[in-house]
């Protein structure tokens, strides 16, 4: 497949991210970082720094004694979260706009990616390269970056492709998108991820996180992943609008994670109980996340 | 009509005329309905996993949570309302349950979600006499008081009545 010239127009005038959420995703992407790079970065941030303070502080939390410097706030948000959220806030004008071409509203692409990011790194305690670990994390929160670019392009189409999915006619929401697009959002994320210069790892996911077996052999685990922890993402009821659930599982995961039925649901109960207090944390007193 | 909202966990009953239970974007998780058709009362558990075992304490504090735990308290809070399964006239209905197709069968919630519920069902001698269940489908459900109507949405889809 190749992006028609117009999606591709549209992927050149996204803006770069900024320093910071570049600097935190290279840092991250290193399996051996240490935490004290990220509090730096986000210090020096002083619009990350407010946002992420006034997380802590939000009722959620139930602090007794306010937080006021990054450095404290890290035990309570931990260093996922901070790496999260500050990606986030660096793409929200991608995360929070209105899905139409999925019948999707306003900040549904926000929550769907923080699900699945929690219940990725959640599932990446089952796999069998467990160097995987933090990195699933920001995987989760852009797998899906793709979608905020062909929304637009899918407008009118989500029934069609809906009842092309049920009729059997595509066997997944996938295939929906390229029959009507010649593309889908896995590509465009690619896309979106090598105008950002992410680093290979997390390009690889999101290409990849409908596909995992077809990903590189060295972030094959990864994608597996977040692949699962979409999935559990959807299950909670937490999708993007019109795809949810639409899609197919690779059954090969067990080759890369070894998870039983009763581990499953201990994930989707932990990452219920963590997305509904990151949630409330980020929406305290606010119409939408950032 | 006053809409009252049901998280994943939360259970409710009304008999009030005007008013109507939702409980949005199931997913896996399985909307149980119990309408006693004496009363007028009906009420809705939205249940998210099939066992407490996940967490007791989760159950202790929020017992619709789980299919176990919550059709014992849903049942309970009906009868604060007047309505008694030894009396007769409960119609039971579910929805919800989404299923993932895995050939390992781990990531089938859905399914053992509905599985569960009937199972603690058929222990009270109920059953559900409709349901909308299974597939490739996020819904949201709606049941009005009194009429005991059910309405089920999902996007990109018409909505339909159960």
């Amino acid at each position: 497949m190749t992006i028609p010239n117009e999606i591709s127009g549209s992927i050149n005038n996204i803006r770069p991210m900024s320093q910071s959420a570049n600097r935190l995703m290279n840092i991250v992407a290193d399996p051996e970082y240490d935490c004290q790079d990220i509090i730096d970065v986000v210090a020096m941030d002083a619009v990350l720094t407010a946002k992420l303070l006034r997380m802590v502080n939000s009722v959620a939390f139930g602090l007794r004694v306010p937080i006021d410097t990054v450095a404290r706030a890290v035990p309570y948000l931990g260093e996922r979260m901070i790496v999260g959220v500050s990606l986030g806030l660096c793409a929200s004008h991608l995360y929070n706009k209105p899905l139409t071409g999925y019948e999707s509203e306003e900040g549904a692409l926000w929550t769907h990616c923080l699900r699945a990011a929690i219940a990725a790194r959640e599932i990446a305690r089952y796999a069998n390269d467990k160097t995987i670990l933090d990195v699933t994390y920001t995987g989760g929160v852009m797998h899906d970056i793709g979608k905020s670019v062909i929304s637009i392009y899918l407008e009118g189409s989500p029934r069609k492709i809906v009842q092309g999915a049920d009729s059997g006619k595509f066997t997944d929401y996938i295939e929906g998108e390229r029959q009507i697009l010649g593309t889908d959002h896995c590509e465009v994320g690619a896309a979106v991820a090598a105008h950002w210069r992410l680093p290979a790892s997390l390009t690889a996911v999101v290409r990849h996180h409908h596909e995992p077996g077809n990903s590189p052999q060295e972030h094959r685990a990864l994608a597996y992943a977040v692949h699962l922890g979409e999935f559990v993402a959807m299950m909670g009821g937490t999708g993007t609008g019109a795809d949810t659930l639409m899609y197919r599982i690779d059954e090969n995961y067990k080759d890369y994670i070894s998870i039983s039925a009763k581990e499953l649901e201990l994930v989707v109960f932990n990452t219920g109980q963590e997305y509904e207090k990151i949630v409330s944390a980020m929406f305290d007193g606010q119409e939408t996340a950032f | 009509m006053k809409t009252i909202l049901l998280g994943v966990g939360d259970l409710g009953v009304t008999n009030k005329p005007g008013e109507e239970l939702q409980a949005q974007s199931l997913g896996a998780g399985v909307a149980v309905i119990v309408a006693d058709s004496r009363t007028g009362c009906i009420g809705m558990d939205h249940i998210a996993l099939p066992d407490s075992t996940v967490s007791l304490r989760r159950a202790e504090e929020k017992p619709g949570y789980f299919a176990d735990t919550g059709i014992a308290a849903l049942l309970e809070a009906m009868k604060v309302f007047g309505s008694n399964i030894s009396e007769g006239g409960m119609i039971v209905k579910l929805v919800g349950g989404a299923n993932v197709m895995d050939p390992n069968s781990t990531f089938n919630i859905g399914r053992r979600n509905v599985q569960a519920v009937k199972e603690v069902l058929w222990k009270y001698g109920l059953g559900p006499v409709a349901e909308d269940v299974g597939g490739r489908v996020n819904r949201t459900v709606t049941v009005e008081s009194i009429t005991g109507k059910i309405r089920i949405s999902a996007p990109g889809r018409e909505a339909w009545e159960l």
